[in-house]
């Protein structure tokens, strides 16, 4: 009696996923932006079908991708935060960090553009005028490879971020740019996650192209030596498989709304 | 011969006030003793106590020369001695067989030997036709006639009988008291109580009034 | 029938996986949760409604204290202790929907056991006296108060697989949001209205409304005498 009971319970428990998962199953850390760009639901099922990994997606900031990385929750991560992970390698938790492919940063912000920021080159100045026109700037706040890339360029721009027109979400993209929409506030967000988000048409683009708003991303393997549980060889084929040719040409015909928003790094 | 069931000076209260008073009483085996007084004067209250289900104020319970202490473990013990059936009895969930079993379930009676039990203790009151009834589908008349042979079923030295005939048919009277007197002639002693002395007229040997408290 | 009203309906009707793939997964880890904290619920409902007098106020109180831990904080306890770092880390659980099992099962738990202990504890008191006098003992009682508070504690599952299946904290923070794998109701709901996806996100809300009101139903259907059911 106890045992069928049991039996049905964890029945229940499983009963929700989809049938029959391949072989072998990796689970992916990284950012909310290669999800929400829609890219990796373009190319992962490539790369399972060439090599026989299901990849699972677990999309959060990119501090808290290298956290897991850290703790040993996942099995490939794939970020756009240079300095958290070169410090990942360096700190023995990360190998085979491989550089992959780009996306820039564009400061959205509402049509109407009170800070007349539309067409500048130089995305520092773009953050002076939106600073001093009291018009609202949304933070993700997140410690995301986002967040912290926004926090550069204001240091760069010698402003502060404590007053009341800079407000932080601790959300992702998605989201911040949800509600920069509704209340016309600007925002630094990567293309990719603003060209395939539905409020793009009220947050247009108005800054971009400075080199300084280049956001490449990398995939990294979590240590094998210091997490014997991680699937190793089957994380290291798929990261093969996107720093290889099938994979690379992939990224570079994903397309949202027409326009392609990864562009690849010539390896390092 | 000894007492198989005696009190002494029982104190019960409620809110405060004396609920029910007792100062002596003693039942033998083989003896009914009826308890009678009006509604009020505590009778219910007097037979849960003696049938160890509350704690008196003061006072004290012997059920075959065995005081009742505080304990819960001997309390306990000491209840599978004696049986109550209430004035109002409550039939649990199943069916009027189930009901008539339960006790004898309680005491780890056999299945076959607790049915074949149970089904004569409902014919010696004459519902065994009741017997697979959903239980909570039973008129006043059955519901009294069922808990009586689920009280009866037991066979337990002392037996305390709360308004047993009140709510019976005439017609089904006699064999109920012929039931009673079967587990007399058996040496079980008796205790019933009833507002009227004549429900118990020719089967309780003794009458024992409970004056209500208000009234001392 | 506007356009948009018309998007959701066929995004339901239509059988798509990304909206029925996460409802799935929402009914299965609440009815594992429910099924999960009951044997361990019920008892201790019966034990807090209707047990020994010392045991039933500190017990009520450490139970109303587990009604009102948020599960965003169960779900931070829990967290660390199932990630590979943590104590139970060996067993992988993080990230599955193991792990939200686990969570809501502590969700559901309170809840079950107050409900069992309230509906104990308005037995009426002919029950206790009779049990008693028919001579069974604590555990055999418990059985048997169990057995004459069955719609209750039909009730009382029910309610707690509707809080389970309805919170977002434990699932999202525990299972991580993986499509295919670990996405609920709730935190697809979470992340289509993040991506400004409107129309998916009213689905998938139609359908966690719709579950609720039918555990609301299947509630008043199993305990109608219950006060204010």
């Amino acid at each position: 009696m106890r045992r069928r009971y049991l039996l049905a319970v964890l029945a229940l428990a499983g009963c929700g996923r989809e049938p029959a998962a391949p072989a072998a199953t990796i689970r992916l850390a990284t950012t909310t932006s290669t999800r929400d760009s829609g890219l990796l639901d373009a190319i992962l099922p490539l790369a399972e079908r060439d090599t026989g990994v299901k990849v699972e997606v677990l999309a959060v900031g990119s501090g808290q991708a290298l956290r897991i990385g850290r703790d040993g929750d996942a099995d490939l991560l794939m970020t756009h935060d240079p300095e958290g992970e070169e410090e990942f390698v360096r700190s023995g938790a990360g190998v085979d960090r491989r550089p992959l492919m780009f996306n820039d940063f564009v400061i959205a912000g509402p049509a109407a553009d009170p800070a007349k920021a539309k067409g500048l080159g130089d995305a520092k100045e773009a953050l002076r005028r939106v600073a001093g026109s009291g018009a609202a700037f949304l933070s993700r706040g997140d410690d995301s490879g986002t967040h912290r890339k926004e926090l550069r360029l204001w240091k760069a721009a010698g402003m502060d971020t404590g007053a009341a027109w800079y407000r932080e979400t601790g959300q992702g993209m998605g989201a911040t740019l949800s509600m920069a929409a509704e209340i016309g506030a600007y925002a630094l967000t990567d293309r990719s996650t603003h060209a395939a988000h539905a409020a793009a048409a009220r947050l247009p683009v108005l800054v971009e192209g400075d080199p300084a708003l280049r956001n490449p991303y990398s995939v990294l393997l979590v240590n094998p030596a210091r997490h014997p549980h991680v699937k190793a060889e089957e994380a290291r084929r798929v990261e093969d498989w996107l720093t290889g040719p099938r994979g690379r040409s992939a990224i570079e015909g994903f397309r949202v709304h027409g326009r392609q928003v990864f562009f690849l790094l010539v390896g390092d | 011969m000894s007492a198989a069931l005696s009190a002494r000076g029982i104190r019960a209260a409620h809110d405060g006030r004396t609920a029910a008073a007792l100062d002596a009483l003693e039942v033998a085996p083989g003896e009914c003793v009826a308890l009678v007084g009006p509604n009020g004067s505590g009778k219910s209250t007097l037979l849960r106590l003696l049938a160890l289900l509350e704690v008196p104020l003061c006072g004290e319970v012997s059920i075959l020369g065995i005081a009742a202490g505080p304990a819960e473990a001997d309390r306990e013990r000491l209840r599978r001695s004696v049986t109550l059936a209430l004035p109002h009895p409550w039939l649990f969930v199943g069916t009027a067989i189930g009901n008539v079993e339960r006790g004898l379930a309680a005491r780890g009676v056999p299945a076959a030997e607790r049915r074949e039990r149970a089904l004569r203790a409902l014919g010696d009151l004459g519902v065994a036709g009741l017997a697979h009834r959903d239980a909570r589908r039973l008129s006043t008349g059955e519901t009294a006639r069922v808990a009586l042979a689920r009280a009866l079923v037991i066979e337990t030295p002392v037996l305390l009988l709360d308004e047993p005939f009140a709510h019976l048919d005439p017609a089904a009277v006699p064999a109920a008291r012929a039931a009673v007197e079967r587990r007399l002639a058996a040496g079980t002693a008796v205790l019933a109580a009833a507002v009227d002395p004549a429900d118990l007229a020719g089967l309780a040997a003794r009458v024992v009034a409970i004056v209500p408290p208000a009234a001392r | 029938m506007t356009g948009e009203a018309r998007g959701v309906l066929d995004l339901v009707l239509s059988g798509s996986p990304e909206v029925w793939g996460p409802a799935g997964l929402s009914l299965s880890c609440a009815a594992a949760a429910a099924l999960l904290a009951a044997p361990l619920g019920i008892p201790l409902g019966m034990l807090v409604g209707a047990g020994p007098q010392r045991w039933r106020r500190g017990l009520r109180a450490l139970v109303d204290a587990g009604l009102a831990v948020p599960t965003t904080a169960i779900a931070l306890v829990l967290y660390l202790l199932l990630s590979r770092r943590g104590w139970f880390g060996e067993a992988g659980l993080l990230f599955t929907p193991a792990a939200i099992v686990l969570g809501q099962t502590l969700v559901a738990l309170p809840v079950i056991v107050i409900l069992t202990a309230d509906a104990a504890a308005s037995l009426d008191p002919r029950v206790h006296w009779t049990a008693r006098t028919l001579g069974a003992s604590g555990p055999r009682r418990a059985l048997w108060y169990a057995g004459e508070i069955r719609g209750s504690l039909v009730a009382a599952l029910l309610s707690a697989f509707g809080r389970a299946a309805g919170e977002l904290g434990v699932a999202l923070v525990l299972g991580g949001n993986i499509r295919g794998s670990t996405r609920t109701l709730t935190t697809a709901i979470t992340l289509e209205t993040a991506r400004g996806e409107y129309e998916r996100a009213v689905a998938l809300g139609a359908l966690l409304v719709l579950f609720a009101l039918a555990v609301v139903a299947a509630v008043r259907f199993a305990a109608p005498r219950r006060a204010g059911a």
